[in-house]
């Protein structure tokens, strides 16, 4: 049986790593390395990279990828500024095991097709910022600050048709507002959802992570907030969410 | 000494990573002169089924790999690196393979089940394996993929994994090995079949 994922998701900006609320205020939250490090060894079963430094530093966030895939002994998937086959190309080679755009497959669903056919579906991975308004969800990009007026369950469908391999969904609205993830767009797109669903923003504690991973349709959930700020960790989490009947690995 | 194949557009850091850490011995293989060098071979994952094999082609790789298993020294594919030991793939059209195992790699699309198999998974075992110990079965091991490999010889099968439809997991005959899942990001249990692989007479 297919096991439910928990997923941290770290934000790169510069030298730092970074959490930030509705997609602003970032707060810096530590260092790659010794974060990696400690989620290791409590075995998350995935991590999302992110890449948010505002120049263009492509060069070093290579490095850290690189980095990150020397430290850590499960899967990596990377962010941010890929808008070309050969800047993924380099990641992959860094250690990323799927790279995720976001904006660019707003722009260029071509673009979502070349990487599937270079690399394969299972290593791409699309992001959708998404916020409600007026009872719909509205898709964003470019960090949140444009609004793409495409049909939401349209774009899902053409996502997938062009070689998606896993969605994230993220609500703009709760990231980082710790008041639980947004279930209410399961229902809203699940039965035209073939590949993995991801969902993130929101999770503030281990019941938000039991609920959305309660639905049959959601493979896994991104959290940030949860794991660096408090006290719960990847294993205590686990060990909750199993405990309340949700399917998690057996690491050890 | 284990050679890693560089198929030029995949991630090979998590394997060598891998290798490093547990001081074993290995080379990266670019040409066939290299495989000279090599007492057994790992196919690594990620990417797509064409372009894998495209890259082996040009680089001169394809043929040789092939006549290396031939002579019976061990050979591991790892998710794309396993389907690529097959006949023919549907990925993206028709591609031929290595076909050092009969079959055909296929889509894994199954009404109510994600076309994708991505996350943590267990496997059982079909039959008595040289790399898959019984007593680690009850690990979950890594996978990611949309196709899999649909063995024309069922015994060829060692190991199964369950979403939907019964997906082949591993794969053995003789020297030839194949898992479909990824052992180098799979932690303990990983751990284990690779160095089994590494300790393989």
């Amino acid at each position: 049986m297919i096991k439910k994922r928990l997923i941290p998701l770290m934000l790169s900006s510069g030298d730092v790593l970074v959490k930030g609320k509705n997609f602003g205020q970032h707060r810096v939250v530590g260092r790659m390395e010794s974060m990696l490090r400690i989620w290791s060894d409590q075995e998350i079963d995935e991590l999302l990279l992110l890449d948010i430094s505002s120049e263009s530093e492509s060069n070093s966030f290579l490095r850290k990828v690189e980095l990150a895939s020397s430290v850590v002994n499960f899967p990596i998937t990377v962010g941010g500024k890929i808008g070309n086959l050969e800047y993924a190309r380099e990641l992959l080679k860094s250690g990323a095991d799927k790279i995720s755009i976001c904006s660019k497959a707003t722009e260029d669903l071509s673009f979502v097709e070349n990487l599937a056919s270079e690399f394969g579906s299972q290593a791409v991975v699309i992001i959708v910022d998404y916020k409600w308004v007026n009872g719909s969800p509205e898709i964003y990009s470019k960090n949140a600050s444009v609004q793409i007026l495409m049909d939401m369950r349209k774009y899902l469908t053409e996502l997938q048709d062009f070689g998606a391999g896993e969605i994230v969904l993220q609500n703009i609205e709760q990231e980082g507002s710790k008041r639980g993830l947004d279930e209410r767009i399961v229902p809203y797109v699940e039965d035209l959802i073939a590949v993995p669903l991801i969902l993130s923003g929101g999770a503030g504690n281990f019941d938000h992570l039991k609920g959305a991973l309660q639905h049959e349709s959601v493979s896994g959930v991104a959290c940030g907030s949860l794991f660096y700020f408090g006290d719960n960790s990847p294993i205590r989490a686990r060990s909750y969410l199993r405990s309340s009947g949700i399917a998690m690995r057996k690491a050890r | 000494m284990i050679g890693v194949i560089n198929y030029e557009i995949n991630n090979l850091k998590s394997i060598t990573n891998f290798l490093q850490e547990q001081n074993l011995e290995f080379l990266i293989v670019n040409n066939p002169k290299m495989l000279n060098n090599c007492d057994r071979l790992i196919l690594p994952g990620v990417g797509s089924f064409g372009r894998g094999m495209q890259s082996l082609d040009r680089q001169g790789l394809s043929s040789e790999i092939v006549a290396f298993a031939n002579s019976g020294k061990p050979v591991l594919g790892i998710c794309l690196g396993m389907q690529l030991l097959f006949e023919t793939s549907e990925e993206f059209g028709q591609s031929s393979g290595l076909g050092l195992i009969k079959g055909r790699v296929v889509s894994i699309a199954t009404p109510g089940f994600p076309k994708v198999h991505m996350g943590w998974n267990n496997i059982s075992t079909t039959k008595k394996s040289k790399l898959i110990k019984t007593e680690n079965l009850l690990l979950d091991v890594y996978f990611a993929h949309s196709f899999h490999c649909n063995p024309t010889d069922r015994s060829d099968v060692s190991a199964i994994s369950e979403f939907g439809i019964d997906i082949t997991a591993a794969v053995e005959k003789d020297n030839i090995f194949g898992v479909q899942f990824h052992p180098e990001k799979s932690q303990v249990f990983g751990k284990k079949i690779l160095l089994e692989f590494a300790g393989l007479a």
